[in-house]
C-alpha cells in the first residue's frame, strides 16, 4: 500500500468535545489548501459530524508559515 | 588589507614606492591627514598572505602582440594583454626580467622584491625576448608579424620623433603602435596606462569602439557622498622604523571611516532594518522581479517600504527607494505574483472607507451648491471623529457660498498596495460625486489626499491650512501657555513647503515654542503608516514609529492624523487641528473602533447637521473582550465585526468546540478570504471573548 505523506498530526485534547454531538474529539484525516496546494493532515474532529478544529498554535505557527511559502512563490 | 590584493599588479614595488594619489583623495584629508594607503599596502605585503595571484581562465584569442621595453609601463601592458589571451612577446635591450626595473629602482625597491613580484608572468602566454636594442629596423620586422606593438615611452620618442599620442586612448599617430604619455606619477601612472594600452589594444583587435564606456577609466573622481559629520580629525599613525609594524598598520587601519553615503539608511528604520544599503536593495527586488518560478525572498522588502519619498529628498543624487518599491508593487500585481495577505486589510479598510458606513457626499445642509467641498480622509473620520465635526462646523459657518461635505478616501490605499486600476476606480468616483456638486473647491485636511488629487486629478484643492491662514483662527481660539514642541513633517507635504509653513506659524500663533526634528520638512522619516507597511509588516512599522518618536524629546507637533496616531502611541503627540478644535476622548482608537467611529461620525452628522434619521445597525451579538483581547486583536488584524460572524453562525448552526476543562465555546468561520477562531463563552445576554486567531488556509474533511 502507498504511503501517504501527513504534513502534521495533532493529538486531540481530551477535554474537548463536539458543542452538539457532545462526542469527545479525536484525530481524524483533513486536508488544507492555499493558492492550489493541498496538504494532508490529521486533526482533532467530532468523530460524529467531523467538526475540525485548527489549535492556535498551529494556525499561527506552521499554517502561518507555509501560507507565506506559497504566497512568494 | 584584502582590497589590496586583487586589484594590485607589481604589489611589492606599488606599496614601496607608489606616489600614493590617493592619499590625498582620502576624504580624511579634508580634516587632518588621509590614511597612510601606502604604507599600509606594504603592511599588507610584509604581513599578509601575498601570494600569487589566483590563476584565472583566460579564452584564448590566437593573435599575436608585442611590447617593446621593459618598464613598468610594458610590462603591465604585457601582463594585461596576455590576461586578455593574446599571445605576448617582450622585446627588452636588458639581458633578464627584472634589470630593467632594478636600474630605475635601484635603493628604493629590493632586488628580492622586484622579482617576486615577476612571478606573476609565470604560466602566462608571455615570452621574453632579451637583448634586443630597439631599432626603427627591428620595430618595422616585430610589425610584421604582430597585430599590435605597445612602445616604451622613451623608445618611441627616439624612434618617431614628430609622432603624436593621444593621452585618452594611448594611440599613436603611427598604425598598430601604442605607448603612454609621460606624466607625474611614473609608477602607479605607468602600471594604469599598461592596462589602459592593453585595453585600447584588445578593443582595435575586436573591431569594437575605443572609445565607449571608458569615462571612469583609471582613477576618477568618485560620486559617492560621505559626511564628515561626527568624525573627530586625527593624526596617521607614525612607523616607528622604516615601515609600519603589524601593530601601527592595525592602528592605522582604525581611522578609516569606511567612506560610504548611508545618509539615507541613517535616516529610515526600514533601510536599517534589512541591514544593508539601497544599491543592494534595488539589485535584491530588481532580481525578485526577473524570477518566474521559486522563491520571491524580498516580496516583504518590497511591501515593507513606506513609499514616503524620504530617501530620495536625502540623497544627494536622489536615489530613490520608493519608486523602485513602488514600481515593483505595480509589477508584482500585473504579474499576479502579489502575496495576497500582504495588503488585504488595508484594501478593505478602503473599501470600508468608500462603503456606505462612511461615504458621504453632500451639499452643506439646506444650500444646493457648494464653493467648497470639505474632504477630511478616511483616518481623521476613523481617529478623531469629534474633531472632524468641529473642523466642518467651522468650515460651514465661515467660509461663504457652501461648504459641501465628502467622506472617503482618497485612494491613495490602493496606489500604495501598487493596484492601480482600484485607484483609478477610486478616484473615479471621487470626480464624478465632485462633478455632481458643481465643482467646487476641495478643502483638504491631509497633505497626502491633497498631493493625490493635485498629481492624478483635475479637481481644484486648498489645503484646510491655506483656508485657516485666509480666514484666521476660530473665534476664542487663543495661545496658551509657551510650550515647547518639535514640529513633526508629514510625508504628504514632502512638495508642499506652503503648509509646512503655515503649520508651524500657526503653532507659534497658539503660543508654542516651535523646533525642527533632525529630520525635518521634506526630509521628515516615516510615522510607520505610510507605504501600507503597518499591515505588510508590523514589526519594520514599529521600528519607524519608534525612531520618529525617538528623535527629540520634545512633544510632537504633527499635521497628519496618522502621524498623531502612531506617534502618539510613544510620546505626547497633538495634531495641531487638535489643538484648535480639540481632541477625542479616545484618541489611540484600535482597529475596531476606527470602524465604528467612521460609521458613528456619519450618522451624527447626517442626524444633527442634516436632520436626517439614520437607521442604526444593530447588532445581534453584543460582545466583551476579556482583558489583553483588543491588543491581541490589533496585532493580528482581527476586527470586532469578523469575531460577531464568527458568534453569530455557531450561535445558530450550534456547531462549536467545547472545552470541559473552561467550558469555553471555540468556534471558527470563512469570511472572506479568512477563516476566524474565537473562544468565547456566555455571559448573561453578551458573549466574553478570550481569545481569537485566523489562517487563511481552507481546511476540510480529507
Ligand atoms: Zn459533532
Amino acid at each position: 500500500m502507498e504511503e501517504k505523506k501527513v504534513y502534521e498530526s495533532i493529538e486531540a485534547d481530551a477535554s474537548l468535545v463536539c458543542g452538539q454531538c457532545q462526542e469527545p474529539l479525536v484525530k481524524g484525516s483533513a486536508k488544507f489548501s492555499y493558492m492550489g496546494n493541498a496538504f494532508p493532515v490529521e486533526l482533532p474532529m467530532c468523530p460524529k459530524c467531523k467538526l475540525i478544529y485548527v489549535p492556535e498554535e498551529l494556525a499561527l505557527g506552521r499554517v502561518l508559515k507555509v501560507e507565506k511559502e506559497l504566497e512568494d512563490k | 588589507m584584502q582590497v589590496f590584493q586583487p586589484s594590485a599588479t607589481f604589489g611589492r614595488i606599488v606599496s614601496s614606492v607608489c606616489e600614493a594619489p590617493c592619499e590625498a583623495g582620502c576624504k580624511l584629508s579634508e580634516l587632518n591627514s588621509g590614511i597612510n594607503i601606502r604604507r599600509l599596502e606594504r603592511a599588507s605585503v610584509m604581513y599578509g598572505q601575498y601570494n600569487q595571484k589566483k590563476r584565472f581562465f583566460i579564452s584564448k584569442k590566437n593573435k599575436k602582440t608585442a611590447v617593446i621595453g621593459e618598464d613598468l609601463f610594458c610590462l603591465s601592458a604585457a601582463y594585461e594583454l596576455a590576461k586578455k589571451g593574446y599571445d605576448v612577446d617582450v622585446f627588452s635591450e636588458y639581458g633578464a626580467l627584472g634589470e630593467s626595473l632594478d636600474e630605475t629602482l635601484k635603493g628604493r625597491v629590493s632586488r628580492e622584491d622586484i622579482l617576486a613580484d615577476m612571478d606573476i608572468f609565470k604560466d602566462m602566454p608571455v615570452v621574453f625576448h632579451f637583448n634586443r636594442a630597439p631599432s626603427k629596423q627591428s620595430v618595422e620586422e616585430i610589425l610584421t608579424t604582430h597585430e599590435a606593438v605597445v612602445l616604451e615611452q622613451k623608445i618611441f620618442a627616439s624612434l618617431f620623433a614628430d609622432g603624436e599620442i593621444d593621452a585618452q586612448t594611448l594611440q599613436t599617430s603611427v598604425d598598430k603602435i601604442f605607448t603612454r604619455k609621460e606624466t607625474s606619477l611614473p609608477i602607479i601612472g605607468a602600471i594604469a596606462d599598461g592596462k589602459k594600452a592593453a585595453t585600447t589594444v584588445d578593443r582595435t583587435l575586436q573591431g569594437v569602439s575605443v572609445l565607449e564606456g571608458r569615462k571612469n577609466e583609471g582613477s576618477y573622481e568618485t560620486t559617492l557622498y560621505t559626511s564628515l559629520d561626527g568624525v573627530a580629525p586625527d593624526k596617521p599613525v607614525v612607523p616607528k622604523g622604516k615601515e609600519y609594524t603589524k601593530e601601527e598598520a592595525v592602528e592605522e587601519t582604525q581611522r578609516c571611516i569606511h567612506c560610504e553615503c548611508l545618509e539615507c539608511v541613517k535616516g529610515c528604520a526600514y533601510l536599517k532594518h534589512y541591514k544593508s544599503y539601497p544599491k543592494k536593495y534595488v539589485r535584491e527586488i530588481y532580481n525578485n522581479l526577473s524570477i518566474a518560478a521559486g522563491h520571491h525572498t524580498a516580496n516583504t522588502m518590497i511591501n515593507s517600504c513606506a513609499l514616503c519619498g524620504q530617501c530620495k529628498n536625502i540623497c544627494p543624487f536622489g536615489l530613490d527607494m520608493s519608486m523602485v518599491c513602488h514600481l515593483a508593487r505595480q509589477t508584482m500585481v500585473e504579474t499576479a505574483k502579489m502575496p495576497p495577505s500582504a495588503h488585504e486589510f488595508a484594501l478593505l479598510d478602503m473599501e470600508h472607507a468608500n462603503g456606505e458606513e462612511y461615504f458621504l457626499a453632500k451639499h452643506q445642509s439646506g444650500t444646493d451648491k457648494s464653493s467648497y467641498l470639505f474632504f477630511p480622509g478616511c483616518q481623521f473620520g476613523a481617529i478623531a471623529p469629534q474633531t472632524l465635526q468641529a473642523i466642518y462646523a467651522d468650515l460651514s459657518g465661515r467660509l461663504k457660498g457652501g461648504v459641501g461635505l465628502m467622506l472617503g478616501c482618497c485612494g491613495i490605499m490602493a496606489n500604495w498596495a501598487g493596484q492601480e486600476a482600484m485607484f483609478d476606480r477610486a478616484l473615479q468616483r471621487l470626480k464624478e460625486q465632485w462633478e455632481e456638486l458643481g465643482k467646487p473647491t476641495i478643502v483638504t485636511a491631509c497633505t497626502m489626499c491633497n498631493s493625490v488629487f493635485e498629481e492624478f486629478t483635475e479637481m481644484k484643492t486648498v489645503t484646510i491650512w491655506q483656508v485657516l491662514k485666509e480666514i484666521g483662527l476660530p473665534p476664542g481660539v487663543t495661545a496658551t501657555s509657551l510650550e515647547k514642541a518639535a514640529i513633526f513633517d508629514a510625508c504628504g507635504a514632502r512638495d508642499d513647503e506652503e503648509s509646512r509653513k503655515i503649520v508651524r506659524d500657526m503653532a507659534r500663533q497658539l503660543g508654542y515654542e516651535v523646533h525642527d526634528l533632525k529630520y525635518n520638512h521634506e526630509t521628515s522619516p516615516c510615522c510607520g503608516y505610510g507605504g501600507l507597511a503597518a499591515f505588510a509588516n508590523r514589526q519594520v512599522a514599529r521600528e519607524m514609529t519608534d525612531f520618529a518618536a525617538g528623535l527629540d524629546e520634545a512633544p510632537y507637533l504633527t499635521y497628519c492624523i496618522n502621524c498623531r496616531d502612531r506617534v502618539g502611541r510613544e510620546k505626547s503627540a497633538n495634531h495641531v487641528l487638535e489643538l484648535i478644535y480639540g481632541k477625542d476622548d479616545i484618541d489611540s482608537p484600535s482597529l475596531s473602533q476606527r470602524r465604528y467611529n467612521r460609521a458613528k461620525v456619519k450618522k451624527q452628522l447626517l442626524e444633527e447637521v442634516w436632520k436626517e434619521s439614520v437607521m442604526e445597525k444593530q447588532n445581534e451579538i453584543q460582545i466583551t473582550l476579556h482583558e489583553g483581547v483588543e491588543a491581541l486583536l490589533d496585532e493580528r488584524m482581527i476586527l470586532e465585526e469578523d469575531i460577531i460572524k464568527v458568534i453569530e453562525q455557531a450561535e445558530k448552526t450550534k456547531c462549536a468546540i467545547l472545552d470541559r476543562k473552561t467550558n469555553h465555546l471555540i468556534a471558527s468561520r470563512r469570511v472572506g478570504n479568512v477563516t476566524f477562531w474565537v473562544e468565547y463563552e456566555k455571559e448573561n445576554e453578551q458573549y466574553r471573548i478570550y481569545r481569537a486567531y485566523s489562517h487563511r488556509m481552507m481546511v476540510e474533511e480529507a
